[in-house]
Order: structure tokens, then C-alpha cells, then sequence
């Protein structure tokens, strides 16, 4: 296995004096999709905000090619690992070529040209999520699934080898949802991006994901292989919910069915 | 097609450059009283002597100058709150910059220190220091880890400007008859300057000002998506924040403390630019510059004869286009969101 592109050690981090995080140690290898599903308020958005640095941590180091967030910078941070958020909201009619363009803020000086080098990136990484057709259009008049795949555009453009996404299939059609999982495969098999994506779909997490964190009240309480995660034990002690737990034959990873909730343990 | 849309952007940018300048040029020339050019310029060694010479440059000049200096900042301003803010409704005094500078100013008039000081009136300074304390109080109030979370700078904002508010009508209550005059025309705004004195007194911080926020442009872009956002690709966020926030407030200061609260500017021409050339800060940020001068220099020829020789002030003319301007603009953001919730 390669060295990992990012590696967390014992991080602590929160708002104010108490942690939300405690003891997060996590590696993350070049290629590899992992996949972090926890109930709601487990601390899944405040681990993405620590990680890319926007919370600065209590305490424990947050490491990018065996480098801290500080050691590295704020504009060479944000050649190492991007973030999709959850909601991006467009105030300005930014057009799709020039909203993609944003994504190269981190390698432009301050009153550069944009490259031909900047061009080839964000040609290709629009026609990548086929946003190619729509680069004269007003991001503001895009539908939910189209905005979603610009957005990941604009990450792609900003060329890191880390890219952490916020629930990233939020409010998309399951068409949709699957063509965001497919592009981060396709992204993480062709570039070797490593994929740090929380989601509340464990089913899409199954399918994609090569391991599964598992975070509860503020831990990582497991962090394994989908076929370990996805078990009816597991959803009933963290979710609350009872499911039934069968194999796709068509993909070889286990799906949960979940049929009735109950009170978490 | 990058370069062919960014070529037509900043060809958008010259026009709008060159139509300003060209207003800047030609509005000493219209006036009350008629003005011979050729006299003027031919007696520019004893500007005193000659009646064209001084109407010029003693009077008309000046407040050319002054009117584009103020309407560039208060437009450059208003694109850097409306990114800052991400509302596309804000304007320079949404934050109480203005608010500040009038309750300077009438508590100045108010308790008679408003005393010639080398030729300088001193109500400017008291207006100053009144917008930048004001400057200093909603940034304490809104700061929370070191960064200006977006609502509760609006709020720390309208909070301080309401209080504000009070305090003026309180000046207002305890004044008499000419303290009220001299207050109310105050809050007008005018640009009724004699000589160039206090345009030079302003130049530092609106030449810094104006490079500070043109330096800073690519921020906005990022910013205007939000903290988390702008964070992640590499935007230094706080010291972002705070120092197009001071700067931009300076600069608005600064022209407040000499013209008044002359409102709308900042927000009319900030979406004019905007619907003509996009949302992208750069260009926006210097095509704002350019036609918030041009757009406050025509008003100021249409407020010194309108009415000739009577003379309108100028905050009364802005307000009355911004106004229904304003309305429009709110119509066409309804219209979009009526069915959204």
C-alpha cells in the first residue's frame, strides 16, 4: 500500500471548550474511497471542517503527505485537499466556465492571467462531469443534478490528491446519485484521488466505497471493509434501526433493507 | 472561450472607463452660469482675476473631482458588502459606516465644535472619527474566532445603526433652529466644495482603499461562496474578511465625512455593472470604480441645473433614481423566489 495522503492522529476538535471529536486517528492511501456514515449529530460535518482546517483542532495533528495544514500554508493546503460542502448556495449569476475557473484560485497569483494551463484543466475536468455543454449558462439556472456535478467540476479543477465531500448526493434523484459515486470512482481509479465522502446512504457506501468509518457520538467506533460495516448488529446499535442485510449479486456488496426503527442502545 | 468571454468583459470595462471619464470631462462645462473655456484656461496664472478662470477651477473643478472620488468609492464599496455579506442587497451603510459619520457630525454641530480649524471645518474629522469607531464597534461585536461570521455582522450592523439612529433625532430634539438646519443639510449630502483642499485631504485613503480592494478582488470571488468555501481553496479567511471589510469602510468614511451620507450609489451601480459584464469580482470591482464616478458626476450636473439657480442636493437626487431602482431590483428578486417556499 502507498503512503497515506492524509493521516489524522489523535484529533480533538469541537466549538469552543468542548470536543465534539475525540481520539480520531484515520489513514487515507492514494486511490482509495472511504466512506463515513454516522447518525445525525455524531460529528461527521465538524470531522470535514477539522480536516480541511476551517476548525482548527484542540488538539492531535491533521497530516497531508506528512505535512500539517500549518506547516503547508493556506494556498498550498488547498492544492492538497478540496471540500465539496454540503449546500452550495450561487448568489451571483457566475457563469459554469468562470464558477469551474474558481477552483484554480489556489495555484494564481494575485494578478495573473488565467493559464492555457488553467483552461486545459478546467476544459477537462468539465467535460469529465459533462458540465462541457453548459459553460455559458448562469450557474443560478442549473437543476440540483447538473449544479452538483459543476461543483464537483470546480473541485477537480483545484487538482488535489484529497477531496472530502460533505453528504454530496443531498436532495439528487438516485440516477443523479449514482452518477456523483460513479465520477468519484472513475476520479479515484484514473487520477489515484483519494475520496473522504460522509453520506446517510449506506447502500451508495457499500457500492462504492472500499472501507466504511463509522462515527458515533464523536468516535470512530469502526472502520472496516463495507461487508463488516453493513451488518443488521451494527445498524441496530448505532442507527436504531432494524434491517435486513442481503448481497447484491450484481456488485458482490452487501445492501441493508431497513424495515422498522428502534430506540438506539 | 474563456478568453473570447474575458476579452468581451474587459472591452465592457474600457467602455464604461472611457464613458466616465469623457462625463468627468465635460460636466465643469455645464453649470448655472455660462463658463468660457478658452477665458478660463488662459488665465491660469491668476485664477482670482478672472471670473471664468475661477468659476472653473475654484468651484466646478473641485467638485467634479470630489463627486467621482465619492462615487467610485461608495460603488466599489457596495460590490465589496454585497460579496462580503452575500447579499446582493447590501450597500456601504448597511453596516452603520454612515450612521457613525452623521452622529459625528450632528453631535459635533450640535455642541458647537464645529470651529474653522487653518481654513478646514472641522465637522469632517468629527464624522471621521464617528465612522470609524463605528468601523471598530460592529467588527468587535461580530467577531467570533477571529472571523466575521456573515449574519451576525448584519445584525451587529442594523443593531448599531438603530441605536444610531436615536442618538441623531436625540441631536435633532436638543438643537435649535440653525444647529437643525445645518444638521439636516448635512445629512443631505452636497458636494458644494470650494477649492481642492479637502479632495487632497481624502486621496490617501481612497488611493489605498481603491488598490487595497482591486488587490483583494479574487477573495471576493471565493467569498461570496462563504467562509467554508473560500477556506478550502486557499482564502486566508480572516484576514480576508477583515481587511476588505476595514479598507472598504475607510474608504466610505472618509468620503462621508466630507460629502454626506449620499445614498443608493452603492448599490445602483454595483448591479448595473454586475447585469452588464457578470458577477466576476475584478472586473466588476474596476467597472464599479469607473461608472460610480460618471454615474455621481451626472447627477451632480443634473442637481446644479435642474433647478438653476436654485441648486438640488445631491443625496435627494440619488435617492429619488436609487429608490425606485431599488423597488425594481426587489420585484425581480420576488418574482424568482415566490414559488420557492
Amino acid at each position: 500500500m502507498n503512503e497515506a495522503v492524509l493521516s489524522v492522529r489523535n484529533l480533538e476538535a469541537g466549538y469552543g471548550k468542548s470536543p465534539i471529536l475525540r481520539d480520531i486517528g484515520l489513514d487515507l492511501a492514494p486511490g482509495e474511497f472511504v466512506a463515513v456514515v454516522g447518525p445525525n449529530g455524531s460529528g461527521k460535518s465538524t470531522l470535514m471542517k477539522s480536516l480541511v482546517g476551517f476548525l482548527p483542532p484542540i488538539s492531535g495533528d491533521v497530516l497531508y503527505n506528512g505535512k500539517t495544514l500549518l506547516e503547508l500554508g493556506r494556498r498550498k493546503a488547498a492544492r492538497h485537499v478540496a471540500l465539496v460542502p454540503q449546500t452550495t448556495v450561487f448568489h451571483f449569476p457566475y457563469r459554469v466556465y468562470d464558477y469551474v475557473l474558481l477552483g484554480r484560485h489556489p495555484y494564481r497569483g494575485l494578478f495573473s492571467y488565467t493559464t492555457e494551463e488553467d483552461e486545459k484543466i478546467v476544459e477537462e475536468a468539465m467535460r469529465r462531469t459533462e458540465v462541457w455543454t453548459l459553460r455559458r449558462r448562469a450557474v443560478t439556472e442549473l437543476s440540483g443534478g447538473e449544479r452538483q456535478r459543476v461543483v464537483l467540476a470546480a473541485a477537480f479543477a483545484q487538482q488535489t490528491r484529497v477531496l472530502l465531500l460533505d453528504e454530496p448526493t443531498n436532495s439528487l434523484d438516485l440516477r443523479h446519485q449514482l452518477q456523483v459515486y460513479e465520477l468519484l470512482s472513475e476520479m479515484k481509479r484514473s487520477n489515484g484521488l483519494a475520496v473522504l465522502a460522509v453520506t446517510h446512504d449506506l447502500n451508495l457506501a457499500s457500492l462504492h466505497a472500499d472501507r466504511i468509518v463509522l462515527i458515533a457520538e464523536g468516535r470512530i467506533v469502526d472502520d472496516g471493509p463495507p461487508e463488516r460495516i453493513v451488518s443488521a448488529e451494527l445498524m441496530k446499535r448505532y442507527f436504531g434501526v432494524e434491517s435486513t442485510v442481503l448481497m447484491d449479486k450484481q456488485s458482490n456488496r452487501p445492501y441493508a433493507l431497513s424495515h422498522r426503527s428502534t430506540s438506539p442502545q | 472561450m474563456t478568453l473570447e468571454h474575458s476579452t468581451k468583459t474587459w472591452i465592457g470595462v474600457a467602455v464604461i472607463a472611457v464613458l466616465s471619464v469623457l462625463a468627468v470631462l465635460l460636466s465643469p462645462l455645464i453649470g448655472a452660469s455660462s463658463l468660457d473655456l478658452g477665458a478660463a484656461l488662459a488665465n491660469l496664472h491668476d485664477i482670482s482675476g478672472s471670473k471664468d478662470a475661477s468659476i472653473l477651477f475654484v468651484t466646478r473643478l473641485p467638485r467634479t473631482v470630489l463627486a467621482a472620488i465619492t462615487g467610485s468609492a461608495l460603488a466599489m464599496a457596495g460590490v465589496v458588502f454585497q460579496a462580503l455579506l452575500r447579499n446582493p442587497l447590501a450597500t456601504p451603510y448597511t453596516l452603520g459606516v454612515s450612521s457613525g459619520g452623521a452622529v459625528g457630525a450632528v453631535l459635533a454641530i450640535k455642541l458647537g465644535l464645529d470651529v474653522s480649524f487653518m481654513g478646514f471645518s472641522t465637522i469632517p474629522v468629527f464624522s471621521l472619527v464617528g465612522s470609524a469607531g463605528t468601523i471598530a464597534l460592529v467588527y468587535v461585536l461580530a467577531r467570533s474566532d477571529n472571523r466575521l461570521p456573515t449574519s451576525v455582522l448584519l445584525l451587529a450592523g442594523v443593531a448599531v445603526s438603530f441605536f444610531y439612529s436615536a442618538l441623531i433625532l436625540f441631536a435633532h430634539y436638543l438643537a435649535d433652529f440653525s444647529e437643525n438646519h445645518k444638521m439636516l443639510r448635512w445629512m443631505m449630502g452636497g458636494l458644494d466644495i470650494v477649492g481642492f483642499d479637502s479632495v487632497i485631504s481624502l486621496l490617501p485613503l481612497w488611493i489605498f482603499g481603491l488598490l487595497w480592494l482591486v488587490m483583494r478582488a479574487r477573495d471576493l470571488d471565493q467569498l461570496a461562496f462563504g467562509g467554508l468555501v473560500a477556506h478550502s481553496r486557499g482564502v486566508d479567511v480572516k484576514r480576508s474578511q477583515k481587511s476588505l471589510y476595514i479598507a472598504s469602510s475607510l474608504m466610505v468614511s472618509s468620503v462621508v465625512c466630507v460629502a454626506g451620507p449620499i445614498g443608493f450609489v452603492g448599490l445602483i451601480v454595483p448591479h448595473s455593472v454586475r447585469f452588464l459584464l457578470g458577477p466576476s469580482h475584478v472586473p466588476l470591482l474596476v467597472a464599479s470604480g469607473f461608472a460610480g464616478a460618471g454615474f455621481l458626476v451626472l447627477c451632480d450636473a443634473a442637481a446644479r441645473t435642474l433647478l438653476a439657480p436654485m441648486e438640488l442636493p445631491i443625496g435627494i437626487l440619488t435617492a429619488m433614481i436609487g429608490g425606485p431602482f431599488f423597488v425594481g431590483l426587489l420585484f425581480r428578486e420576488k418574482k424568482k423566489h415566490v414559488y420557492e417556499d
